[in-house]
């Protein structure tokens, strides 16, 4: 599998390649510290997962993520959060990330991650599913202010891509809402009666439609930046 | 305030204005000369013969005398009755076309034409009184013959009242009737204008005065006086003496010293003179001479009063006046120059006035002030609605400016009331911080410095090492599992903790299960209360696994309307309970090698005080349960 990754920090490239170096499978095919580099690199290498930190030098790694999902809509795109990072990691699904995890996790989780999203499951934890929860909230709401227990978009997001209601179906949003409390998918699949599958389904479903919702906008203001 | 290039256009005019004035007070003469008609010079009745019966006395046959006869100056203190009779010669056309015309008899008069009485009324009650008003009767041709014939004057007047008979014309009808109605134009027609026209402009300034007694108190006194003024000048109309002499004469006088006193004030205000002391003279002079004229004998009225009382106010206006007139010049605006204007032309009109009641000039002189004092009034009501109009002007600017200021004023305060939440935000930002700061300080780094110490002395092994940063790890877990973006109720925190820890247990072949009810849904804790929930519950799974070795734990909460007699108060509000449940062995059956040293338990205990919350711990064979009951407190 090939994969790019985005970092900007010499520590965090030496630890992911590491981490990578540990898998034969793995094949790291161009390392970038910074967004221009990135963005080179989406527009001419071959790759089939975005390992994407989002505070670059130059620029946001959600723009990086954007162009990516433009370009090659069928790759997975993993961004490396650090805690308490709900927000970007929010608006990186919005911009068409389908996974994220923390840099600190081990190399075994490094790898579940990315083998979870390689067989198309979208991790989704209670932080994140509020985190949208709330954007949606706020969306359906606009222009009233955000509640005080949602970090607002990233500026970058409402600069470039403020996404539509992206128009969850009930049953999504009584995943996400379960998810908001604390549940694993397998107990929403098991609160909700369906299968374990069709919560992941669901879950995947979310990332798509959250992603789709901001896309005519995104590719409007990707035009307008010369990147498409 | 002036603005550049009215001073020296204001005080051009005032120069050009004070010269009109002045020049105004020859109006008088000039008009006297219009009024004494040279056409009507060969009319007027030649010397008369002239008979006094002073009162109580009989007739005393007096000598040959031309008119005007003045009695204060021909005969002081006479009072009685004095027949004046001129002989004139008619011929029979003549007799068809005659008429007297007299400007002025005083105080009454009855008129004799050979020898048979004139009727002086055309209707209603023959005049008991006559001041200072002229007197124009026909004379029927039936009453006169060809040839000689008698006219007589029967003049009857008061001591020292001023009695006595002008300058008199026995002529043609017509011409006679235009003189007289021009006389009569000055004396009662315009008389009657100037006095009306003095109450009704005087009404607005006593209507000001009175919504704004400080504001417009030097308007009032203008009004004041104005009103005063016209009121009293109406005595010139009466044909009969409406009270005793003694009375009316001391009223008379009294009332135009007043009103003028009025006027004074207000020149002096206006001109920005504010002189009390120069006021309450002014009152108390007004209220003493008014006291002297009541208490004048009669007889000596008309001679002492110039002296006591029109003199002493002619001076004290001519101070005033020339106060107000200096102040117009130190600083000239159009305004002022128009009302100087107004009062210059008083002077003439006074003077002339206080020397007629003195008994100097023509006897059948007409008094001007009353005429001509209306001039000044329409001038204060021009300069007043100019005053009115800037003052509407600068209202409607200032609440321009007003409403400027406001939303000035507004934007101020939100930027204040802004900044002060921000600044309460921030004061909250920084305790958050630094319990956040305490908490890290406390959890990771007592555990960094340990790991660190260990490090140095070479002492610990590299899995110790590992343990110790994950557990550092952990620690900054729990701190964002409590208080990070987004995690507002307990339930959120506990979900993220269970979340968290979830597949590090399913890991290790522990299940977990997560339970809560609606209403505990809502829960909130502060901050660091949710830390030590937290912290308890991490520390009873902690045992769960590590002491009850069990396979399955349930983290509930749940709330119920709990009567807590053990609490202070015990009331029946809602008492929440988190629950952390295990099918482990029990802590009675720990073996030996996972029993714990009893810390962990202690440490809860210690963070349950901390919450006032209860915890107890149920064991037995089939597992532990630990319930930490949360008081309404806590919340």
């Amino acid at each position: 599998m090939k994969i790019l990754v985005v970092e900007d920090d010499p520590y965090w490239q030496q630890a992911i390649k590491g981490i990578l170096s540990k898998y034969p499978d793995y094949q790291l095919v161009a390392l970038c510290g910074d967004l221009q580099k990135a963005l080179r690199s989406i527009a001419t290498l071959e790759f089939d997962l975005l390992i994407v930190d989002l505070g670059l030098p130059d620029g946001s790694g959600i723009d990086a993520i954007r162009v990516a999902r433009q370009r090659r809509p069928d790759v997975d795109i993993l961004v490396a959060s650090v805690f308490a990072d709900e927000g970007n990691v929010v608006a990186a699904i919005f911009a068409g990330a389908t996974g994220y995890l923390l840099k600190e996790s081990d190399p075994e989780h490094w790898r579940a991650s990315i083998e979870e999203l390689r067989a198309g499951h979208s991790p989704i934890d209670p932080r994140v599913a509020r985190h949208i929860l709330g954007t949606i909230q706020n969306m359906r709401h606009s222009p009233a202010p955000a509640s005080k227990d949602v970090t607002p978009l990233p500026s970058s997001l409402h600069k470039v891509a403020r996404p539509g209601d992206p128009r969850l179906s009930q049953r999504e949003l009584e995943v996400l809402q379960l998810v908001a409390k604390g549940f694993t998918l397998v107990e929403v699949a098991r609160l909700l009666e369906v299968s374990a599958h069709t919560a992941r389904t669901h879950a995947k479903a979310i990332y798509r439609k959250l992603e789709v919702s901001s896309r005519g906008e995104a590719v409007f203001e990707a035009s307008q930046i010369g990147l498409i | 305030m002036l603005y550049r290039g009215t001073r020296p256009f204001a005080f051009g005019l005032l120069i050009v204005l004070s010269a009109l004035a002045l020049a105004a007070g020859a109006i008088p003469s000039v008009a006297m000369r219009i009024l004494a008609r040279r056409d009507l010079l060969i009319w007027e009745l030649p010397s008369a013969r002239l008979s006094l019966q002073p009162d109580g006395l009989a007739w005393q046959d007096g000598t040959t005398i031309s008119l005007p006869d003045a009695w204060d100056r021909s005969r002081p203190a006479f009072g009685g009755k004095a027949r004046y009779t001129f002989t004139v010669t008619l011929s029979p056309a003549e007799a068809n076309d005659r008429a007297l015309y007299i400007p002025r008899v005083s105080n009454s008069c009855v008129i004799l034409i050979n020898g048979k009485a004139l009727s002086l009324a055309d209707n209603g009650p023959i005049p008991t009184w006559r001041w200072n008003r002229p007197l124009y009767r026909l004379v029927p041709a039936d009453m006169l013959r060809p040839g000689q014939n008698e006219i007589t004057v029967e003049v009857n007047g008061l001591r020292n009242s001023r009695a006595g008979l002008s300058e008199s014309y026995f002529g043609p009808r017509d011409l006679l009737y235009s003189a007289y109605r021009l006389r009569s134009f000055f004396q009662i027609e315009l008389l009657w204008v100037a006095n009306v026209s003095a109450i009704v402009l005087a009404i607005p300034l006593l209507f000001s005065w009175i919504r704004d007694r400080q504001g417009s108190r030097t308007y009032g006194l203008f009004g004041a006086g104005s009103m005063l003024f016209g009121i009293r000048n109406f005595h010139g109309f009466a044909n009969f003496l409406p009270m005793p002499v003694e009375i009316w004469w001391p009223l008379v006088s009294a009332s135009l010293g007043w009103s003028l006193v009025f006027m004074y004030s207000f020149l002096l205000r206006i001109s920005g003179h504010f002189w009390p002391r120069f006021e309450r003279a002014l009152v108390v002079f007004a209220g003493l001479g008014s006291i002297l004229l009541f208490i004048t004998p009669t007889v000596r009225f008309m001679s002492w009063s110039p002296w006591i009382w029109y003199l002493p106010l002619l001076l004290t206006g001519l101070f005033c006046v020339g106060a107000f007139t200096r102040q117009a010049f130190a600083n000239p605006t159009p305004q002022s120059a128009v009302l100087l204007f107004g009062i210059l032309a008083q002077i003439g009109p006074a003077v002339h006035d206080v020397l007629w009641i003195a008994g100097i000039g023509s006897f059948s002189s007409i008094l001007w002030m009353a005429l001509s004092y209306p001039l000044t009034l329409i001038l204060m009501s021009v300069v007043l609605a100019d005053d009115m109009a800037k003052t509407r002007a600068a209202l409607g600017s200032m609440n321009s400016v007003l409403e400027t200021r406001v939303a000035e004023a507004r934007r101020d305060l939100e930027w204040v009331y802004e900044s002060r939440r921000a600044a309460e935000r921030d004061a909250a930002g920084m305790e958050e911080r630094l319990r956040l700061m305490r908490d890290m300080h406390d959890g990771v780094g007592t555990r960094l410095s340990l790991l660190l110490s260990g490090l140095a002395r070479s002492e610990i092994s590299h899995s110790e090492v590992e343990n110790a940063v994950r557990a550092s790890l952990d620690e900054l877990h729990l701190l964002l599992d409590a208080r990070g973006p987004g995690t507002t109720t307990l339930v959120d925190a506990l979900g993220n903790l269970r979340y968290r820890l979830g597949p590090r247990l399913s890991a290790i072949g522990v299940e977990t299960r997560w339970e809560f009810d609606a209403t505990a849904e809502a829960l909130v804790l502060s901050a660091e209360a949710t830390l030590n929930v937290l912290r308890i519950v991490q520390e009873c799974i902690s045992n769960a696994v590590r002491h009850g070795q069990a396979r399955l734990i349930t983290l509930s909460v749940a709330s119920s309307m709990a009567k807590a007699p053990e609490r202070a108060g015990g009331d029946n509000s809602m008492l929440f309970e988190v629950r952390v449940a295990d099918n482990g062995v029990g802590l009675g059956n720990a073996s030996a090698a996972t029993r714990g040293g009893g810390h962990g338990t202690a440490n809860i205990h210690a963070r349950a005080d901390a919450l006032e919350a209860t915890f107890t711990l149920t064991s037995s064979e089939s597992g532990t349960v630990a319930l930490l009951r949360l008081p309404p407190s806590s919340r």
